[in-house]
């Protein structure tokens, strides 16, 4: 009986509507069962739709999918910052090997202290590494030796790396104190 | 009267606001998987070191994780440094980068890093440090 209307009631009189043995049927066809004599059937005015699918189940279990999505997730921001490659000789190459034939033109020896590099007898702070660096690039500068001090932290060897980065220098060798 | 109650209840249909919700927290579960990285509250422990010009990338695996004591947990798991090299030899899986990745504090003192690097080096796999991007001058 689904999509008709029914409207229960005897119509023995009904002028205009076709019908037959105490049934008035208005528009459609009737069902076959579970009618009774004297049903009156309407058509539907939204017609034989089927039932609508229901969104909240779906919007209950993607609101889930968020709550587990937000909590169980990191958005702070990640660099990534490449140490040595397993290819390097020594393991501490953090370049391209060289081309053959090339040999370095320039090669530059830092110290990294706690916030500043020794570079010689010249003490520079770290920050002012990304004025230097291409300073020294026009002057030829190919690669870096960058030795650490007892008081350096990962902190100012990741400052100098990514100004080194940063600046494109072609090579850079991380040395660390012998015996390690 | 019959005609007056059709019409009423062809006019009665309401405007269906669910398909509109369920777009918009799909989107941000969408959100959430790109831009998200999925990591243990220990893992971020240690206060990593901070670069502002860096490239921004995904927290990736196998994570090595030194905390302030020099204690190693490769992807959460305490390890001692012989076995994390021995895990670490192991192939990583089709399409991941040869690469192990190091969580360290940044006051450790650099030559406990380049320790780790002589250590994790002939386990054949490139060592890359994770650094936090503090906000540049942009």
């Amino acid at each position: 009986m689904s999509g008709k209307t029914v409207i229960g009631g005897q119509m023995p009189h009904a002028t205009g509507l076709s019908g037959g043995a105490g049934h008035t049927v208005i528009g459609a066809a009737m069902p076959t069962s579970g009618t009774r004599p004297g049903d009156v059937y309407l058509p539907d005015p939204r017609g034989d739709r089927k039932a609508p699918f229901a969104l909240t189940p779906l919007a209950d279990v993607m609101f889930q999918l968020l709550i587990f999505f937000m909590l169980s997730t990191s958005l702070a921001p990640y660099s990534l910052i490449t140490l040595g490659t397993p290819v390097a000789p020594t393991g501490q190459s953090t370049a391209e090997p060289e081309a053959a034939g090339g040999g370095a033109q320039s090669i530059v020896i830092w110290h990294i202290g706690r916030g500043e590099l020794r570079a010689g007898s010249a003490v520079l702070p770290l920050d002012a590494l990304p004025q230097v660096i291409p300073a020294l690039k026009e002057k030829g500068l190919e690669e870096i030796l960058l030795f650490t001090t007892p008081v350096a932290t990962t902190q100012d060897v990741a400052t100098v790396i990514e100004a080194i980065r940063v600046g494109e220098v072609a090579k850079l060798r991380l040395i660390g104190k012998p015996g390690l | 009267m019959l005609a007056s109650k059709l019409a009423a209840q062809r006019h009665r249909r309401r405007p269906d606001f669910g398909l509109a919700q369920v777009n918009i927290v799909l989107l941000l579960v969408l959100f959430f998987l790109v831009v998200g990285t999925i990591v243990e509250t220990d893992e971020l422990a240690v206060d990593l070191s901070e670069t502002t010009d860096l490239p921004l990338e995904r927290l990736p695996r196998p994570l090595l994780l030194i905390d302030g004591e020099g204690n190693w947990a490769l992807d959460g798991a305490a390890m001692a440094e012989a076995d994390v090299v021995e895990a670490l030899r192991t192939p990583p899986p089709e399409g991941q980068p040869n690469a192990v990745y190091i969580l360290a504090p940044r006051d450790m003192p650099a030559d406990r890093l380049l320790r780790t690097m002589q250590v994790l080096l002939p386990a054949g796999r490139t060592v890359k440090l994770v650094t936090l991007k503090a906000g540049g001058d942009e």
